[in-house]
């Protein structure tokens, strides 16, 4: 990886931290956290990448797939239906 | 911002003389770092989303009603996100073999690049359509196709 690279890559973490320090001294709203949190989310992949190695072997043993979403979303259903089950089965008229 | 950022690492591949099969395996690695930026966000937002759901129902039967519908919601999103995964881990595949020494399929290659391309291009629009915002995977690929192209 060249300097240029890591430099970049430094700014660009450094901005993303920033932004979401922004969100608590400003207490933003829900729309504006959201909106940064995306960015921060963006932000950060580019600087993941610019970090990426030059040696072929070593991207190549980087290549692991992505997670799957539906066990981890079923994880959170698991936790949720925790929470429903401590609720009343209706709702007291 | 990404797509310049991504397209910028992908010419630096090219300038420095990579082969195909770095070239693939650098993008490839770059989509695995918006596919896993893409998993958080919609992890976040359906976990957000189903937990307000239960909050606005004192009771079970609403509750679960409630958090089913936010299901239903993401459904498309979820499906079209366990698209690019599949296609992307045969990219994966296809690129891990031939480092191994064997005969880089590029014709395989450059179709699979352009059906991530696309199915992302789905992902993305189908995720817009419940607020989630996602990067464009487009430039990536792209760069990778039109140096594949440029220089076979």
């Amino acid at each position: 990886m060249s300097t240029t690279n890591r430099d970049v890559a430094k700014v660009l973490r450094s901005l993303g931290a920033n932004a979401q320090r922004v969100i608590g001294l400003l207490q933003l709203d829900e729309g504006w956290k959201l909106a940064i949190d995306t960015a921060k989310r963006i932000v950060d992949a580019a600087a993941t990448i610019l970090e990426q190695g030059t040696n072929p072997e070593e991207l190549i043993a980087k290549l692991h797939g992505s997670p799957p979403l539906r066990p981890a979303i079923g994880r959170v259903r698991a936790e949720e239906d925790a929470k429903i089950a401590e609720k009343p089965e209706r709702s007291p008229r | 911002m990404i797509r310049a950022v991504v397209a910028a690492v992908t010419l630096v591949a090219v300038g420095c003389g990579a082969s195909d099969v770095e070239i693939h395996a650098r993008a490839a690695l770059a989509t695995q770092t918006i596919l896993e930026q893409a998993h958080a966000g919609i992890l976040e937002a359906r976990t957000e989303q189903g937990q307000a759901a239960i909050d606005a129902h004192p009771d079970r039967e609403g509750a679960t009603a409630a958090r089913d519908a936010v299901d239903v919601r993401f459904e498309p999103v979820v499906a079209s996100y366990e698209a690019v995964r599949v296609l992307h881990d045969g990219w994966i595949r296809l690129i891990v073999i031939a480092s191994t020494g064997r005969p880089f399929d590029i014709e395989v290659a450059l179709g699979l690049a352009h059906d991530i391309v696309a199915a992302f291009a789905e992902l993305r629009a189908v995720a817009a359509r419940i607020g989630i915002e996602l990067p464009d995977l487009g430039g990536v690929v792209n760069s990778v196709i039109a140096t594949a192209t440029e220089n076979p």
